[in-house]
């Protein structure tokens, strides 16, 4: 930290004093007078010397960064991946594997009507309006394509016959990969750019941007043999980029301090779904020279968590891919349903959090019918962890969680009901109605019964770096783009909006990374 | 008893004294030539010359060696030098994963594991398995990497 304090102009030390304030106050206080040409410039030290150059340089080592590396790589251009914790992939590697696509061949061949224009739809409308048409547009479009690359280009591998309708989704429109991981996506992307001669180099921390006075990003400092997460280990050395930066560092869900700046709520009690390293320091830094930070505030509380595991854990395949698509959600307190299961995530875990602090505890339930959807083993793994428990009556189920006998069978009979008087082609539901309720779905009568407990965990970061279609990171101060900088996936903001639709993220950071890549490695080189 | 004989297996891992001469080809029964005049052993130790089998026949149950005693030593007294991971030439920050495979074959670790509570540590979807150095340490305690994200409960080597 030292040295960095010691560099701070006077600029510098405002900029990196109040990252919310930032930009703006500095834009309108130009202390030399002049507004500089390119754009906000916030402390424009260069180091004397570069250690190393790279054409593209590129932050964070997952689906977006590693993207971005491929397509740049086989642009011709040098290129090197940094990131800082000792394994490569961020939250990417250890995501649940759900990527959505619209107008997919595997929904033509299981009759599902869907096109890009529904998918933005859909996404607008859980995003309230706050995303922006031109890149949801644009990722809609691609979605297909980009999943078809994995699997031409990658060689990643989905389920062949399943598909998943996550909530706020009008459709079943995501693929599901083999191991129902980001794993399955993330690994074929390191070998592919291993085979190019690309590897991460890992405990390489990236703590400063330089960003010329002329308004051009050129480099980064970083901490090499980085040991996370000790601020100052590693050894200081400067990469200089020739054509462009790629930010890809993801989200911030595991900076408490970060992330009650922007959403007071989200206390160290509130745990998180994310790798240990999902934190803020490049927020703060690409905030510092000037980029756009949008909606940081929207961060996503995943509602199908369990408190009976670590993080993300597996909970979320069950209550989702069975409880939620073919079964329900039950206040235990009261034994009755409380929400749509299949609204989004936002509507979701506000109404459990509520609940929790009257004090009830919710869970999600499912039949043998509905299990039977998950991928194979995820089962098996999640009740010997005990995270998932089955009964063999209805009865067993309500006494072992507190329920009201009467209220829970009256709640799954009612359910029942509904779908069995419903055409099975288009099922209907009295509670689910936000959304077209998958077919296939029966009624939940077919023991053993499956239970998972509910607690929400910080999931996702909605907003960060503004940027347009190609991929440049905007200037705070200009609206136009930063050159020389280029921004990401999580990293950035104004895709998702409000409310990120599941299985939206991974086809984001591929179709953006890709985009940041291919436009990085054919920008001017500056030196 | 159960204190005691746990004071007597960490006095052995945790001397007091500096870190010991790093040597790059010392019979790991010598400790004098690392650890000078500093008593690394409890007093009253028995002959350790004999080498690695036989620490296993004193220190089994609470006071086993197992996870606990830092795998230089464990390589030491199984004949492995520094030169044997590092290379030769001043140790470079790391010995790399290829170093460990020439002895532990990764197919066998992944079978030796296969039964393993909850997962086979050797055969993680993330791939992690590859980078032994997550885990295994050998100039500091190993630790448990999985449980960054998982509860799963393993003794690390
Ligand atoms: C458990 C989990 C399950 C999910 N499941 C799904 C799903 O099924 N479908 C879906 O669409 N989305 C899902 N998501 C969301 C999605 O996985 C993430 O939004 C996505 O992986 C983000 O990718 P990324 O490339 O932007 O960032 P990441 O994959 O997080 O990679 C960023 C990398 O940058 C590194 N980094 C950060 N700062 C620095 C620095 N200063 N220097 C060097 N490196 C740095 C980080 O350590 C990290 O490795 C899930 C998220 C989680 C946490």
């Amino acid at each position: 930290m030292s040295d960095e304090k010691s560099n701070l102009s006077r600029r510098g030390f405002l900029g990196a004093g109040g990252a919310i304030m930032g930009g703006l106050a500095l834009t309108q206080l130009p202390l030399d007078g002049a507004a500089p040409k390119g754009g906000t410039v916030v402390d424009s030290t260069m180091p004397r010397k570069w250690d190393e150059t790279f054409d593209v340089v590129i932050v964070g080592s997952g689906f977006a960064g590693l993207a971005a590396a491929y397509e740049a790589k086989k642009a011709g251009a040098s290129v090197v991946v940094l990131e800082k914790m000792p394994t490569a992939g961020g939250n990417s590697i250890i995501n649940g594997g759900i990527v959505s696509a619209a107008g997919s061949p595997l929904q033509a061949r299981m009759g599902i009507k869907d096109s890009p224009e529904l998918m933005a739809k859909d996404m607008m409308v859980a995003g309230l309006g706050l995303n922006h048409p031109d890149l949801v547009k644009l990722i809609s479009e691609k979605s297909t394509e980009t999943v078809l690359w994995t699997i031409s280009e990658l060689g990643v591998k989905y389920l062949d016959n399943e598909l998943v309708q996550e909530g706020g989704h009008t459709v079943k429109r995501s693929y599901k990969t083999y191991n129902s991981s980001g794993s399955a996506i993330v690994l074929p992307q390191l070998a592919k750019l291993k085979a190019l001669g690309v590897e991460p180099r890992l405990e390489t921390f990236v703590t400063r941007i330089y960003r010329d006075k002329d308004g051009r990003v050129k480099g980064l400092q970083i901490r090499e043999g980085y040991e996370f997460p000790k601020a100052d280990s590693g050894k200081l050395k400067t990469i200089r980029a020739r054509k462009g930066v790629v930010l890809a560092h993801g989200g911030f869900g595991q900076d408490v301090a970060y992330r009650m700046i922007q959403d007071p709520k989200l206390t160290a009690k509130v745990e998180s779904t994310n790798q240990p390293g999902a934190t803020a320091e490049m927020w703060r830094e690409a905030s510092r020279i000037g980029c756009n930070i949008i909606q940081g505030d929207w961060i996503q509380v995943g509602p199908w968590a369990s408190p009976d595991e670590k993080g993300f854990g597996l909970a979320p395949h069950f209550a989702q891919e069975a409880a939620s698509m073919y079964g329900i959600w039950l206040d235990a307190t009261t034994g009755k349903r409380f929400i749509d299961e299949l609204a989004n995530r936002k509507i979701r875990a506000d109404a459990i959090m509520m609940l929790m602090n009257q004090g009830h505890k919710c869970i999600a339930f499912a039949d043998a019918k509905a299990v039977s959807r998950l991928t194979p083993g995820v089962l098996d793994k999640l009740q010997k962890s005990g995270v998932v428990k089955a009964y063999n009556t209805l009865e067993a189920v309500a006494d072992a969680y507190g329920m009201p006998r009467a209220a829970f069978l009256e709640t799954v009979a009612k359910y029942n009901t509904n779908i069995r008087n419903s055409d099975p082609k288009n099922p209907k539901d009295d509670i689910k109605v936000s959304t077209r309720l998958p077919e296939g779905t029966v009624p939940l009568e077919t023991a053993p019964f499956y239970v998972s407990r509910l607690l929400p965990k910080v999931h996702h970061c909605m907003g960060g770096i503004y940027t347009n279609t190609a991929a440049q990171a905007m200037d705070v101060s200009t609206d136009k783009p930063i050159e020389g900088l280029y921004a990401a996936g999580e990293a950035t903001g104004g895709v998702h909006g409000a409310v990120r639709l599941g299985s939206c993220a991974v086809i984001d950071c591929l179709v953006m990374g890709r985009a940041a890549g291919s436009n990085a490695a054919k920008a001017k080189a500056w030196g | 008893m159960k204190a005691v004989a746990l004071l007597l297996s960490l006095g052995m891992l945790l001397p007091l004294a500096a870190a010991p001469k790093r040597q790059p080809r010392v019979p790991a029964t010598q400790c004098a030539t690392c650890h000078g005049t500093e008593k690394v052993l409890p007093a009253g130790h028995v002959d350790i010359r004999k080498g690695k089998p036989a620490c296993g026949e004193c220190h089994t149950g609470d006071t086993t060696l197992r996870g606990k005693l830092p795998l230089v030593h464990r390589h030491a007294l199984a004949g492995v030098s520094c030169e044997d991971c590092h290379g030769k030439g001043k140790p470079s920050a790391k010995a790399q994963p290829a170093a460990c495979v020439r002895c532990h074959e990764m197919e066998a670790l992944v079978a030796k594991t296969a039964q393993a509570k909850d997962h086979n540590p050797h055969a993680d979807q993330h791939g992690y398995a590859a980078n032994c150095n997550l885990c295994h340490h050998q100039h500091k305690p190993s630790k448990n990497y999985c449980i960054t994200c998982h509860s799963f409960n393993w003794p690390v080597p």
